[in-house]
């Protein structure tokens, strides 16, 4: 609170691995990360004589992370610029042969083309939700919205995901490994 | 859908992770003086209806006192307040003050600043009631509401004034400074433009190899005045670096003050030449640092912006605002690559490690040695990392 250099360092040592990667998987990219990491921090320190210890202090931190997320996204006009992924070596789970690597990153990075295509607080629901694995009604709470609203939001970009899937055999693979959603056929309709 | 671990975090690595750390530590400190002041100026409507009261009640009892003793004369006290202000931006409220370290003492009448050696911008407002004095050693510059600059380096003193006047006093003297005009203490009353164009002078006049002129504060670290040049770097860096250590070890009572075993690294550091910013037409960094805000507002990302913000953080630290300027240094060391990214790395070793080698100055020169393993600034950086392994 006064601005302590060893605290401000403790606090962000401690919860910059948490924010970084919930952040990463809302926005797809590190372009802006250090931008956005700082800008969170910034907003925690600024309103941390607010933070009543109602609820944890991760989870507050989260909150403030995913509003400053939400802000950016709103600013960017959705687009974002996707970096392509690190190099094959940068990537976790370097384990797995190269074409599926290959093939896991074009997943993610069609997967994110079509995050861009949606509202802030749509990508938000569905990324913090699908992606991040939180609970509807921890998303809810982190973006201020009821858990209807909320579910309703990650319905709408699910939709939008499968909807571009059908046409897209790799961000079909992707999303549903083995589950190749098929584009429907006149025939299908009709049937 | 199963996306859940299906994208995987791409990490940042240790560099780009400290300097958000610095930049916070740094945000977050100047916020913290920021709300102090802002608490003192939020609480200002409460202390005023305090002060009335008391003054009503000092009023009551002085009569009744002064009645009583009659002849005695009654103390005049006044709320006296002081705030010690790091490197950024204060705002009083009839007063703006941006720049380097220096401490505030306020009373309803007076509002003085005394300055730690390095620069300060001020804008305040005129008010009749209140005398607004900025002390640099012994040089006090009396405001009669105006912009103006103070640039003090321990010893010399130099004020600029861009808008209304100023009055300086030194010596006994009282001086008028208006606005296009400055005063040193070397040279007296001056305009804003022949002072320009003397640093100008000075600076192509300078021998090849002069490390650090003590004249001028400013000239301390510009590559223009000092000779260097981006290629500028000998290929021997051992013999370099022990040849100039051995040579200014000796010539000079500087030498004494320093930590045994500290000398040298230090010594090096200081002489190392950096990387000259941009070509603005100006030697004067707050003039540059203009120019160069202007220049990179249409620009895209790219090497070009990378170079401008490496300028802009170059004056800035010429300018004695470290702060700032490691927020610029930490805008082009995103990019991890180019011309601007070698020079960025090593100014951040300098700022850090100039005052003492502690362990911000160890990580900034770890990650310039990560980078960059050959050349002159990595010998000195591998020097620093030895004084620093030695320990006190």
């Amino acid at each position: 609170l006064t601005g302590e250099p060893a605290a401000t360092r403790e606090l962000f040592r401690r919860h910059r691995a948490r924010v970084h990667a919930s952040l990463f998987r809302v926005l797809g990219t590190n372009r802006d990360m250090d931008d956005l990491l700082q800008e969170a921090f910034i907003q925690v320190f600024q309103s941390l004589r607010g933070w009543r210890a109602e609820a944890s202090l991760a989870t507050w931190i989260d909150r403030v992370s995913v509003r400053v997320a939400y802000r950016y996204l709103s600013q960017r006009g959705r687009r974002i610029q996707t970096d392509p992924l690190a190099d094959d070596d940068d990537v976790p789970g370097g384990e797995e042969p190269g074409a599926r690597r290959q093939l896991a990153r074009d997943g993610v990075k069609k997967l994110y083309a079509v995050l861009d295509e949606l509202g802030a607080a749509s990508r938000l629901a569905f990324t913090l939700h699908e992606i991040d694995g939180r609970p509807l009604s921890e998303v809810a709470e982190l973006v201020g919205s009821s858990v209807t609203a909320t579910k309703l939001r990650v319905w709408r970009a699910r939709k939008k995901v499968q909807e571009a899937a059908v046409l897209d055999p790799i961000l079909s693979e992707f999303i549903e490994p083995g589950a190749r959603i098929d584009p429907p056929t006149s025939e299908k309709e009709s049937a | 859908m199963k996306l859940v671990g299906k994208v995987p975090v791409e990490p940042l690595d240790d560099e780009r992770l400290t300097n958000i750390e610095r930049s916070l530590v740094v945000r977050v400190s100047e916020m913290s003086q920021q709300r102090g002041l802002a608490g003192f100026a939020a609480g200002r409507g409460v202390r005023r209806l305090f002060a009335v009261a008391a003054i009503a009640m000092a009023v009551l009892v002085a009569g009744v006192v002064g009645w009583r003793l009659r002849g005695n004369d009654a103390p005049v006290v006044e709320s006296r307040e002081q705030l010690a202000m790091k490197a950024g931006a204060l705002d009083l409220g009839d007063a703006q003050i941006t720049g380097t370290d220096f401490t505030v003492t306020r009373t309803p009448s007076r509002v003085e600043i005394v300055m730690q050696p390095g620069m300060l911008d001020l804008h305040v407002d005129h008010r009749p009631d209140r005398l607004f004095v900025v002390k640099a050693g012994n040089v006090e510059i009396e405001d009669v509401g105006t912009r103006f600059t103070v640039d003090y380096d321990g010893k010399n003193v130099d004020v600029r004034v861009t808008e209304g006047e100023v009055k300086v006093k030194h010596a006994g003297k009282d001086i008028a400074i208006t606005a296009s005009n400055a005063w040193t203490l070397e040279l007296g009353p001056i305009t804003i433009a022949e002072l320009q164009a003397r640093a100008q002078q000075v600076a192509t006049a300078q021998p090849a190899i002069d490390p650090k002129p003590a004249s001028t504060p400013s000239s301390a670290t510009t590559p223009s005045e000092t000779g260097d040049s981006p290629t500028g770097e000998p290929s021997t860096v051992t013999s370099d670096l022990t040849a100039g250590s051995a040579v200014r070890a000796g010539s000079g009572s500087a030498s004494a003050t320093k930590k045994p075993g500290k000398t040298n690294a230090r010594k090096a550091l200081e002489n190392a030449p950096l990387e000259p910013p941009d070509e603005v037409g100006s030697n004067d960094p707050k003039t540059a640092i203009s120019s160069y805000l202007e220049r990179i507002k249409s620009m895209p990302d790219g090497e070009d912006k990378a170079r401008v913000l490496y300028s802009i953080a170059y004056m800035q630290h010429r300018a004695k605002q470290d702060g700032p300027a490691l927020h610029s240094i930490s805008g082009v060391v995103k990019r991890q690559g180019g011309p601007a990214y070698k020079a960025a790395l090593w100014l951040r070793v300098r700022i850090l490690c100039m005052k003492t080698f502690d362990d911000e100055c160890r990580m900034a020169t770890q990650n310039y040695l990560a980078k960059f393993s050959d050349g002159l600034h990595a010998g000195i950086a591998q020097e620093i990392l030895k004084d620093i392994s030695r320990g006190p």
